[in-house]
């Protein structure tokens, strides 16, 4: 449902994403990790279609995101990691807005659903600029969740949230895979992330270095059965091991 | 269905209405309408007044006009290509850009959200003017159009220069926005010209587009210059029709223009809401525009007088920040000569009217000088912890500012008496007496930011602060000179009584400190 091929992207002389490739299969959560500036957020952008690709292609349900960028946005949603809401837009209108923009029917009950969902019904006459960091994390997600996309990408969905906000949108996201949507999720919460997801991809500086399941890395990397995804984050981004002639912890797709 | 940009469109100007009548419920809002209302009403009115018929008037409304919008016309794709990219609303970059839109839309919403203040800006020359201006209705729709044409223009411009290869685009950005800014300046001098009456530049500027090869590029700005005169020579129909045209047309080129903008948007986006937020701290236009700048510095080493110590590591901060920010003051100086200089010039002045001009810098530059409170936004609560008194860490925030305006004052009045227009010892006199006004004036600036208020707020409680303290300090030398005081004598009471409007100040800003919500304080 998401599939990247050969994708590279610099700025100026910095190279942000270097030649990386992966596929997110429809209800499948692959969790998106790297050090800060490892290139997520600009992978993320380039399958939105904000940024374009120097190389390579990117397609959403089939739709390559370049030559066909409205087909491939009208199937996917896509989460910043600091979302902005309109100041002068009430909640609703907020979810008004994405479903005339996603050209999905205005059904307030369905509406009504998803403010309850994300526990905005209580605020849902109230401006954007009035809401908590958190409220805002909650209301770009229920927009974007609004037209049951096929392809989600959130980046740090779960900033800003208390305790219990970050177990009912790990339930949200979950069903929304269940229900067949391919969720692409960056995080720094490595816990969160191996909870939730089916596969990882590790960035560093650009590159892929490991991906697959956790099992598959951790077999890569030698490291014992038990050990956590943040134990194998940090093996496999160790700066021993980015070394040129270290071996790559890379595992095939299973 | 309704298109989801018009959705948006309509329901954010109409909340955008409603949340502007329901503020002002406050009284300090509605306080604020009020006292700006009767502060355009009397700009209006003072330029009606000052015209005591239209043939007789020192300015001509026509080529003041035809200058203006002939600039703009010139500028408009200039600031386009060194632009490089549409700006945005940071909520627009997040659910607009990885919507399903074609750029053709996202284009053509970027235009029409400028338009209120495009409309509102095509009013400004004419509210100058006052009522030097025939048919103001027509002239104002004919002003509209030409800023409409200048608009299209300006984002044709910021898309081709995406097609532009970045060599070609590095090598000719520097000298395009050296032009662009040296021409808003120029045009923010037409712009003070048409009040003062006295502007140096404008006449020039209006021979220029009377020229023939400029009537026939800039001929928009030349319609409007002959509908602000009393016959019309073209009429009016036809000209109008001729701008609507023309306005039409230019929005062709940046439609046809398949031109991925959304990347470069981004980070102009990102840029432009640091700049609104900087503004809206109180911050004027040159201190706001001075962001992303990522030039290396040297650390400085810290001072070893004990003068620095305490809050005086406050004011070393400032001044660190201050002599970190050169462009920002230097566009503070330019601001202040395009404002003060033309006027001087040109006018039958009095010698004290120098040194009362003087007087207003702090008024004027405040806003470009934020090396104060307005520089701590995201700091107040490590501020708050500090081990010093509330009053210590006031008088601290304002000695930076302080001291640069009074080093404009200083040449200032040099340049005055190198000119031989006032005796050097009263400049000098003078300058001691600026000493703890401008302070005060500064600490006015801050208490009115601390209070919350913003932009237009903060400039009428500034103007009232000085308008009350001219009154006081009038009265104080009219009761030294009704005893027989000599100017000295009357230097040295203003001077004394200054210092304890100062200490006042600086006791009320330590109290504003004290009440600013460290928890609402949100980082920079």
């Amino acid at each position: 449902m998401i599939e990247v091929a050969g994708f590279s992207k610099s700025y100026g002389d910095t190279a942000a994403v270097t030649d990386l490739s992966f596929e997110v299969r429809p209800g499948e959560i692959v969790g998106l990790v790297g050090p800060n500036g490892a290139g997520k957020t600009s992978t993320l952008r380039a399958i939105a279609g904000i940024l374009k690709p120097e190389a390579g292609t990117l397609r959403v349900a089939g739709h390559d995101v370049v030559r066909d960028a409205v087909a491939a946005k009208r199937e996917l949603a896509y989460v910043p990691d600091t979302p902005h809401p309109f100041d002068l837009l009430t909640v609703t209108e907020h979810l008004r807005f994405a479903a005339l923009a996603y050209r999905v029917e205005v059904d307030e009950a369905r509406i009504e659903a998803l403010l309850r969902e994300m526990e905005l019904f209580e605020k849902r006459d109230d401006l954007g600029s009035t809401l908590s960091r958190g409220m805002q994390q909650k209301l770009a997600i229920a927009c974007a969740f609004l037209h049951a996309p096929k392809a989600v990408l959130l980046d740090e969905p779960l900033t800003g949230l208390d305790p219990r906000a970050i177990r009912d949108m790990r339930a949200s996201i979950v069903a929304r895979a269940r229900a067949g949507a391919a969720v692409l999720l960056s995080s720094h919460l490595l816990e969160l992330v191996e909870r939730l997801c089916d596969r990882v991809l590790i960035l560093h500086r650009g590159r892929r270095l490991a991906f697959g399941t956790l099992e598959e890395i951790r077999a890569a990397v030698a490291a014992e059965g038990s050990a956590s995804l943040e134990e194998v984050f940090l093996a496999v981004t160790d700066p021993a091991r980015q070394a040129p002639d270290a071996p790559s912890p890379d595992a095939k797709p299973s | 269905m309704t298109h989801p940009l018009v959705y948006l469109y309509v329901t954010t100007a109409r909340n955008g209405v409603r949340r502007f009548f329901a503020r002002l419920r406050q009284p300090r809002r509605l306080v604020a309408l009020v006292v700006t209302l009767g502060f355009v009403a009397f700009v209006a009115f003072g330029a009606t007044r000052e015209s005591s018929g239209f043939a007789d008037a020192t300015v001509d409304p026509a080529a003041v006009l035809r200058a203006y919008f002939g600039l703009m016309l010139v500028l408009a794709p200039l600031s386009g290509f060194a632009e490089r990219g549409l700006t945005f609303s940071l909520a627009e970059v997040d659910f607009l850009f990885p919507g399903p839109f074609r750029a053709r839309s996202l284009v053509l919403y970027h235009l029409a959200r400028a338009l209120p203040a495009l409309m509102f800006g095509a009013a400004l020359p004419l509210l100058l003017l006052g009522g030097r201006v025939p048919r103001p209705g027509i002239v104002w729709l004919g002003c509209a159009l030409v800023s409409l044409i200048a608009q299209h223009l300006r984002v044709t411009a910021s898309l081709f220069a995406l097609h532009v290869g970045e060599p070609l685009y590095r090598r000719l950005r520097g000298p395009v926005r050296f032009v662009s800014v040296v021409g808003a300046l120029v045009l923010v001098a037409v712009l003070a010209s048409m009040v003062t009456d006295h502007g140096g530049l404008r006449g020039v500027l209006a021979g220029a587009s009377d020229a023939p090869v400029a009537r026939i590029l800039l001929w928009p700005a030349v319609v409007v210059g002959d509908l602000a005169t009393p016959d019309a020579p073209g009429g009016v129909a036809g000209p109008v029709l001729g701008l609507l045209a023309v306005a039409l047309a230019s929005l062709v080129p940046p439609l046809l223009l398949q031109v991925g903008f959304l990347e470069a948007s981004i980070t102009l986006s990102a840029k432009a809401a640091e700049i609104r937020q900087r503004l809206q701290r109180g911050r004027g236009v040159a201190a706001a525009a001075a962001v992303g700048s990522d030039r290396r510095v040297r650390a400085a080493r810290a001072p070893t007088a004990r003068l620095w110590r305490g809050a005086g590591a406050i004011a070393w901060k400032n001044a660190l920040m201050a002599r970190r920010s050169t462009r920002t003051i230097f566009f503070a100086a330019v601001m202040l000569l395009i404002l003060f200089v033309p006027g001087l010039v040109t006018a039958d002045a009095s010698p004290a009217l120098p040194l009362m001009m003087g007087a207003l810098f702090p008024l004027f530059l405040a806003g470009s000088l934020p090396f104060d409170f307005r520089g701590e936004t995201g700091h107040f609560a490590a501020l708050k912890a500090l081990p010093l008194p509330r009053w210590a860490v006031a008088a601290a925030e304002i000695v930076v500012p302080t001291a640069i305006v009074l080093g404009f004052q200083a040449i200032y009045g040099l340049a005055i008496a190198i000119a031989g227009g006032v005796a050097f010892g009263w400049v000098l006199l003078g300058w001691i007496a600026l000493v703890p006004l401008t302070a005060s004036m500064i600490a006015a600036t801050n208490i009115a930011t601390l209070a919350g208020s913003r932009g237009m707020g903060v400039l009428l409680l500034h103007l009232l602060f000085y308008a009350a303290n001219a009154v006081l300090l009038a009265m104080v030398v009219g009761v030294v000179r009704a005893v027989g005081g000599g100017p000295g004598a009357v230097t040295a009471v203003l001077v004394l009584v200054q210092s304890g409007v100062l200490v006042g100040m600086v006791a009320l800003l330590g109290i504003a400190f004290g009440s600013v919500d460290a928890a609402e304080d949100a980082p920079p």
